[in-house]
């Protein structure tokens, strides 16, 4: 069920994993986000989502990074699984 | 690192003239030039540690090599200034091998760059560092298989153990071209299609006009849709090239991505990959990455309590508020703590010796040189011993382990919040803090962040609010001579960098994309190694040793002479004007003037002076608010350009004045 549904990265909560299927800002910001490996298709696990729309951190592979929210909103993912899941 | 090879039979035939270290961030790039070379660069763990290259002489085989270390960048295309330093020494020529150092741990990230490398057509060795976390991940990491991909040297090592430079060393005569990668057909025919337009505005291949294939520079317009300013440097031709075709696309005549019209085109900008090359070279990349690596455990995001890492635990927002305040808090105690604990220990292993010199003192005649020497000597002595010293010195301390355990970019992350009111990203902090320590590095450090608007901000709050070590012992120290108020001193520094920043970030928004953008590598938490927090504390103390201490030994004398000699009696008359304005005497005005000078001299003239603890509060506050130091000024200067640099400064004084004002009227 929760594979079909398309989302935004804010979505998601500490512990889901999900891959990336657009994002949707400018090239300036894509560019940003592929320099440290995340592009459509890609599998990242969020880490934690800051409050009062503070960044959201995410792991990619061995990587961690944290994006803004404006940025991070833009990130659309289908999620693969929820915290708890395993 | 010497490494003798007498046998000259085993020389290779031909080893490189100038070497250069390229990487992404914090991958390990100046552990190896340190090791190389032994160049004593920076090494912190965070990304954006190098922000300039340097220089160091590799001996081997009889021959003096020169390496380069440059500033991490995540690609080519990358557009901080920082990386872009990396870009225009490979865009410039005259290297004529790289060592990409590559981390092993990322190792899908970090081939991005390798693959761009190869584009470049200089050999090439790929030094894979880091294998020792990579082993711990479970990752095992297949070398023969990835040479053969690549086509170029790869050397596994663990930089900070030096396990694998020796045969790094030995085999920088084996650079090699290796195996650029082919894009799909609709691209490589984009790229052809460019490549012929180059050709026609630069025919020479390898003449003295183009050192570069066409298909690197067809690539590269591909990937930079901004005027890159480096290229047209090398390049003029290819402005008026790039300028006729942003034309056509401006008549529609052909699509703005690829400048012509290929298999995309008719659905123009929409389904057009925006940056085909990118894309491809990222699955490229991942691709090589998954075909060479096995094992490696997935880490997951665990929901209890047990099995979470201090990482797990930092990464959650309200402990890594917590951990920001209580470093925030302990650092300041610890200042406070060891200036007092010096100060006492230096006025009691000195007062015996400065009796002794007093007496002495007294037996020269009024106003004799030798007497003003042996008066004023020792103050401008035990000033910079007694509070400068142990002041820098324990806020590098602390300021290299912040650096080396990765504690910084995650304050970073946690700060950014309340960064973006002032207009800036949360990476805006390590400068900030930097800033502390001494602002020349600290300057040259806004160089990674992703905007001009946020370096301008940064940079006047820098220059304006943030007092550095030496200025803010001083200013401490001054302010208990004369029972200044401090809380109303570091309130008005703290009010100023607040309404600054607040104030800038709201005229300057919508200039740059900002606060949307963040982004920032965090990376992995390492346990600082003592020896190079010392290493980067002694480095850095060598400013105090050959700035500070000459200057305020120096001036101190100077000072004594010409208050004693009644020489600055003039500035009396400045009395009641400077009074009616800003409630301090003349003199006093005076010391705060010097501030344009030199920041931190103008308390010391204050010392000499006779002062009401009133004067005091309102007289260091100004200084505290004023123009940095000369050299960076000067800095200033060349990061943002002559007008920037000026306004900075401008704003800077105004703001010494007006606060000077403002007390003046608010202070009983
Ligand atoms: N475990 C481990 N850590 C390493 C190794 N090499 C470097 N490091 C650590 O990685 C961090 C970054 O090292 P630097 O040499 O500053 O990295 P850099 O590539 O110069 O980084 P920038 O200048 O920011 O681009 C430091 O904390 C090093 O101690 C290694 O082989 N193994
Ligand atoms: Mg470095």
């Amino acid at each position: 069920m929760w594979a079909k549904a398309e989302l935004s990265l804010t979505d998601l909560k500490p512990g889901d994993t999900a891959e990336v299927i657009s994002i949707r800002k400018g090239r300036r910001a894509q560019m940003r986000l592929l320099e440290l490996g995340i592009t459509p298709g890609t599998r990242i696990t969020v880490v934690a989502a800051h409050p009062l729309r503070g960044p959201v951190v995410v792991r990619v592979g061995m990587l961690e990074a944290a994006l803004g929210w404006g940025l991070a909103s833009s990130v659309r993912v289908r999620r693969l699984s929820q915290a708890g899941d395993l | 690192m010497e490494v003798a090879t007498d046998d000259a039979a085993m020389r290779p035939a031909r080893l490189p003239r100038t070497i250069a270290l390229v990487g992404q961030p914090n991958v390990g790039k100046s552990v190896v030039m340190n090791a190389l070379t032994g160049t004593k660069a920076f090494v912190s763990n965070y990304p954006g540690t190098t922000v300039e290259i340097t220089e160091g002489t590799l001996v081997y085989a009889g021959r003096r090599i020169k390496v380069i270390d440059t500033p991490g960048t995540y690609s080519l295309h990358s557009d901080t200034e920082d990386q872009r330093v990396t870009q225009r020494v490979l865009l410039e020529g005259g290297v004529d091998l790289i060592i990409n150092v590559v981390d092993a741990t990322n190792l899908a990230r970090n081939l991005y760059l390798t693959l761009q490398l190869l584009d470049l057509g200089i050999p090439l060795i790929a030094a894979l560092n880091q294998v020792d976390r990579a082993k711990s991940a479970g990752l095992e990491i297949d070398v023969k298989k990835l040479e053969d991909i690549l086509g170029v040297p790869v050397v596994p090592l663990v930089a900070t153990k030096g396990e694998g430079l020796g045969e790094l060393v030995s085999s920088i005569g084996r650079g090699r071209m290796g195996k650029p990668i082919r894009f799909s057909d609709q691209v490589e025919e984009v790229i052809a299609h460019l490549e012929r337009e180059i050709e026609k505005v630069i025919p020479e291949v390898k003449g003295r006009r183009r050192s570069h294939a066409s298909r690197v520079l067809a690539i590269h317009l591909m990937e930079h849709d901004r005027v890159d300013e480096d290229l047209f440097e090398v390049y003029p031709e290819l402005r008026t090239l790039v300028e006729s075709l942003q034309r056509q696309v401006g008549a529609g005549a052909v699509c703005s991505r690829c400048y012509r019209s290929c298999a995309f085109c008719p659905a123009r900008d929409k389904e057009h990959p925006s940056f085909p090359t990118c894309l491809e070279r990222t699955a490229q990349a991942r691709a090589i990455a998954f075909q060479v690596t096995s094992g490696g455990i997935t880490r997951t995001v665990p929901g209890g309590i047990r099995g979470r890492t201090i990482e797990d635990w930092l990464d959650i927002p309200t402990v890594g508020v917590v951990v920001t305040g209580l470093t925030a808090c302990f650092s300041y105690k610890l200042v406070a703590f060891v200036m007092d604990l010096f100060d006492r220990l230096v006025i009691m292993a000195t007062s015996p010796l400065l009796q002794w010199i007093t007496s002495l003192a007294a037996r020269f005649p009024e106003g004799s040189f030798a007497g003003l020497l042996l008066t004023s000597l020792p103050e401008g002595l035990i000033l910079p011993f007694s509070v400068v010293f142990p002041a820098m010195f324990t806020i590098y301390m602390l300021m290299g382990f912040l650096e080396d355990t990765g504690l910084l970019p995650r304050m970073a992350v946690t700060l950014h919040r309340l960064t973006s009111f002032l207009g800036v990203p949360g990476q805006a902090v390590v400068p900030l803090i930097l800033g502390f320590g001494c602002r020349a590095p600290a300057v040259l450090a806004t160089r990674s962040l992703p905007d001009r608007r946020s370096r301008f901000i940064v940079l006047t709050l820098l220059s304006m609010a943030v007092p550095c070590a030496a200025s803010l012992a001083i200013i401490t120290s001054v302010s208990q001579v004369f029972n200044a108020n401090l809380l109303v001193v570091y309130g008005v520094a703290g009010a100023v960098f607040t309404a600054t920043g607040l104030t800038m970030g709201r005229l300057l928004r919508g200039e740059g994309e900002g606060e949307g953008e963040f982004v920032l590598e965090v990376p992995p938490l390492r346990w600082p190694s003592l020896s190079n927090v010392w290493r980067k504390s002694r480095m850095r103390m060598s400013e105090f040793f050959l700035h500070v201490l000459p200057l305020l030994a120096g001036v101190s004398v100077v000072l004594r002479y010409l208050v004693s000699g009644g020489y600055l009696s003039f500035l009396s008359a400045l009395g009641p004007v400077t009074s009616r304005l800003f409630g301090v005497r003349g003199e006093v005005f005076a010391a705060v003037a010097m501030t344009i000078v030199q920041r931190y001299l103008a308390p010391m003239v204050l010392l000499n002076l006779p002062l009401t603890s009133r004067e005091a509060t309102i007289a260091v506050s100004m200084v505290s608010l004023s123009m940095p130091c000369t050299p960076v000024s000067v800095l200033l200067v060349k990061e943002m350009g002559l007008r920037t640099a000026l306004f900075i400064l401008m704003l800077a004084l105004g703001v010494s004045l007006g606060v000077g004002l403002v007390l003046n009227v608010v202070l009983p």
